[in-house]
């Protein structure tokens, strides 16, 4: 055969079949897919079991809620078509919207809803809050439920649709009915998007599809709220923890979204003209020092309120936030800018002096014990603040080891409750955003009911836990504001976390992209490419 | 060096190079001509003792707490303040240059050596022990087959981030490097009629060993040493920058790269003056370590 035959012959196969005729971005086509970096790793598909930022957004892209908060914070149907209220505000009856559909094409069902609720509430901080006064569910038909209550609870809308980890997202039966304590690990969701399993990488790479068979409501999309409208074919995460790699990919184009970029390089994202920056959630991302109080030497409270002597909040943020405007110093456990944000009892946070944290440490009687700092340096905000622990700690004389990990590493570790020397841990650095510290409802970090109750870092205060409950269980706004002070002036004094403070965080993202919306989650829908 | 020693060595390394070294050392103008002959050991030995010195006298350098944050003072560009600048926690980065140096260099040069002493030990082993050298030969090819970076990221993972399991990983990493050229030294020179003569005349196996072997093999373990000296810093380099080397509070050359790398190009001098301290140092090594190979083998010197 002739060299020229053979080209010829070889051309007209390939023309002849599409497959290797047509290039490999025309099965994905660029504009159909939203291609996020994504800073954070997805290493559990569970949102109930974990708070992990990745799994948070996995579940947002994955399952839907019956009902959602909107921009306000208001309470809105969202798999629900609506709810009533009778009996004095003791049975709740939610209906669902016609034509939900779970991944596997099987209908949303209240026999699916009630095991998610039960789930969620066994897991959730909010959730125990409300499942105190649960009495029953019933299952009134396929689409229509009934939630007995012992005694009013007006918050419970608020509850069942809350933004904040871990939201009450609505699984299948089969998966609902997993036991709290153990993962999920099957993905069939409720939600405008399909996740991919078979190209799950953890640690690079995640996808997901457009699920044709979600509905979405009607109203624009508030917040949560709204109608959650898939806009594109599909969306990727690449997991990039390196800034200057995920900053040389937003510019080349090869990206489209950078969900927490490094605030280092914003003059460098601002001056380019093909990149937008924009506060997507107001209420700011609030830092906190979370200790184990299961351990020494933070098992000791004398300690720790040395420890919170020291501590000056402006150390720390302007570690990692060049631009003073975007920093607010914080001493509350509830966001600052909020309603509920006082200074009532941070008189602690006042002190900002190392030698009487060093006079109060020896007067707790600091025997040298080892602190271990679970330190996520892959992460720069996360990393800048813990380095910043680090020297704090031994400025005023502890025996610090900062331990370098990611965060899904740190995710694990921090369940361990034993000493430091069996892998246990001492205190880990952690950021919320503001919707997530709103009240005592929805801030489980302060919840103190030991082990098997609170948050990581196991607090043990009971003062705090009835005042909590005080809280719950008072009908009047008014009364609630009062409780609410009173539980943060326990709170500085048990100290079951130290608040150093908040950054107003920013997202970087492509100018070709439509329907970016302020939401206080990572949240994707509705969003397109132009 | 002794007379004893000196005469054991001579036949071995090449004994007009050897006299020319020991006898510059003790006259001044021998020892410049020493270092016309060999300029690699002249220059490699004086930016290794220039490095060495700024990291060992730090204190006495202007520096101040290399850990001490100022988180106020991020950031700055090189100033006469801060001569290299500030870090993103406004360390003083001239200061964790020179202080880092004393990681990366005492890292290098521990692992130098216990690379050395394993890698003899089992060369020694293998090259005299016939049912050992399959044992002991198979199991250095099994750790050489894996490639030298992921064994050591494999082992730091095991071991945890410290100093000591940064040399504890690359002294694995490396001594099956140097017990193969010790085996093989060894079992060349086993052959020699000088060696033969003192089997014959009954001396003993470790005499054989100390007096008659490692004279002979002290030549190429010197140039092997230094090489592993490089790579070994190369290494702490490497796993610090990926974040599983020494622990982030401890300044390494490799740690400062990696705490400047997310900002290179904004602030390229967080990354350059570190990475430039290294590569100088590297640069030394290599220098030294070639100017010695040729001096102690007269048959590799490029001047024949």
């Amino acid at each position: 055969m002739k060299r020229r035959n053979f080209l010829k012959g070889l051309s007209a196969a390939a023309i002849s079949m599409p497959s290797l005729a047509a290039p490999a971005f025309a099965q994905k086509p660029a504009l159909k897919t939203l291609r996020i970096i994504h800073s954070t790793n997805l290493a559990s598909l569970d949102p109930i079991w974990t708070t992990e930022p990745g799994a948070k957004d996995y579940g947002f892209l994955t399952f839907d809620q019956l009902i959602a908060v909107d921009e306000h914070y208001v309470p809105q149907p969202q798999m629900a078509e609506g709810w009533s209220v009778e009996d004095d505000g003791k049975t709740y009856i939610i209906g669902l919207r016609e034509g939900l559909k779970f991944h596997d094409g099987e209908p949303v069902r209240s026999q699916d809803c009630i095991p998610s609720i039960r789930r969620w509430g066994a897991r959730d901080g909010f959730g125990q809050m409300m499942m105190r006064f649960v009495d029953a569910f019933e299952v009134i038909d396929d689409r229509k439920f009934r939630i007995k209550l012992t005694k009013a609870f007006p918050m419970l809308p608020a509850a069942l649709g809350k933004s904040n980890s871990s939201q009450c997202f609505i699984m299948p039966e089969r998966m609902a009915k997993t036991d709290p304590m153990t993962q999920v690990t099957e993905s069939i969701g409720s939600g405008p998007f399909r996740f991919l399993r078979d190209e799950w990488v953890p640690g690079a790479h995640a996808a997901w599809a457009k699920f044709d068979g979600y509905i979405p409501r009607k109203e624009p999309v508030s917040g949560i709220a709204g109608g959650r409208i898939a806009a594109v074919d599909r969306v990727e995460w690449s997991i990039i923890t390196d800034a200057a790699t995920a900053m040389a990919a937003l510019q080349a184009g090869e990206q489209d979204i950078w969900d927490i970029p490094a605030p280092d390089l914003m003059p460098v994202l601002e001056a380019d003209p093909n990149i937008t920056l924009f506060v997507r959630n107001p209420s700011g991302t609030f830092y906190m020092l979370q200790l184990n109080h299961q351990q020494p030497p933070f098992n000791n409270p004398a300690i720790r309120q040395a420890m919170a002597m020291a501590i000056d909040q402006m150390e720390f943020l302007q570690a990692i936030e060049p631009d003073p405007k975007l920093i607010r110093i914080c001493d509350s456990f509830y966001a600052c800018g909020t309603p509920g944000a006082s200074e009532a009892g941070s008189n602690v946070l006042k002190v900002k002096s190392i030698d009487k944290a060093k006079a109060a440490l020896k007067a707790a009687g600091y025997a040298g014990e080892k602190v271990v700092i679970l330190g996520v340096m892959a992460n720069p905000v996360l990393g800048a603040l813990a380095s910043v622990t680090e020297d704090l700690l031994r400025r005023i004389g502890m025996n610090v080891d900062l331990v370098a990990m990611d965060f899904a590493t740190m995710a694990q570790r921090r369940v361990s409750k034993e000493p430091v020397d069996k892998g246990g841990w001492s205190l880990f650095v952690t950021g919320w955003t503001g919707a997530d510290i709103l009240n005592p409802a929805v801030n489980q970090m302060l919840r103190a009911g030991g082990v098997g109750k609170g948050w990581f870092g196991w607090a043990d205060d009971p003062a705090l836990e009835t005042l909590r409950d005080q809280w719950a269980d008072a009908g009047d706004p008014a009364e609630q504001a009062k409780i609410s002070t009173d539980i943060q002036v326990e709170a500085f004094k048990s100290l079951p976390y130290i608040p150093i403070g908040s950054t107003s965080t920013r997202v970087a993202y492509r100018k070709n992209l439509t329907g970016i919306f302020s939401c206080p989650v990572f949240a994707y829908w509705n969003i397109g490419k132009s | 060096m002794s007379e004893q020693v000196d005469a054991t060595i001579k036949p071995i390394i090449g004994g007009i190079a050897w006299s020319t070294m020991t006898k510059g050392a003790r006259n001044p103008s021998r020892l410049v001509k020493f270092f016309r002959r060999h300029p690699e050991i002249a220059w490699g030995g004086l930016l290794l003792m220039i490095v060495t010195l700024l990291s060992i006298f730090a204190p006495l350098l202007g520096t101040v707490d290399p850990r001490a944050l100022s988180t106020g003072n991020r950031l700055k560009a090189p100033s006469p303040e801060h001569w290299f600048g500030t870090d993103m926690l406004g360390r003083d980065l001239y200061s964790r240059v020179l202080y880092g140096g004393r990681i990366s260099l005492s890292i290098g040069v521990s692992a130098a050596a216990l690379s050395a002493f394993f890698g003899t030990a089992f060369g020694l082993l293998s090259a005299f022990g016939a049912l050992l050298d399959g044992v002991i030969m198979r199991i250095m090819d099994g750790i050489m087959s894996i490639p030298a970076i992921l064994l050591a990221i494999a082992l730091m993972a095991v071991a945890g981030a410290s100093i000591e399991n940064v040399v504890f990983a690359v002294t694995i990493v490396e001594a099956p490097r140097v017990a193969r050229l010790i085996r093989g030294v060894v079992l060349s020179l086993r052959d020699q009629p000088y060696v033969e003569a003192a089997i014959a005349a009954g001396s003993s196996m470790p005499k054989i060993i100390l007096r008659h072997l490692l004279p002979g093999i002290v030549g190429p373990l010197i140039v092997q040493a230094t090489f592993v000296w490089a790579t070994a810093m190369i290494l702490e380099a490497a796993l610090s920058f990926i974040g599983a080397g020494t622990p982030p509070s401890i300044p390494s050359w490799g740690n400062i790269m990696s705490d400047g790398k997310a900002l290179w190009q904004v602030k390229p001098f967080l990354i350059f003056i570190p990475a430039a301290f290294l590569s100088v140092t590297l640069l030394a090594v290599n220098l030294l370590g070639d100017g010695l190979r040729d001096l102690l083998d007269p048959r590799m010197s490029k001047r024949g």
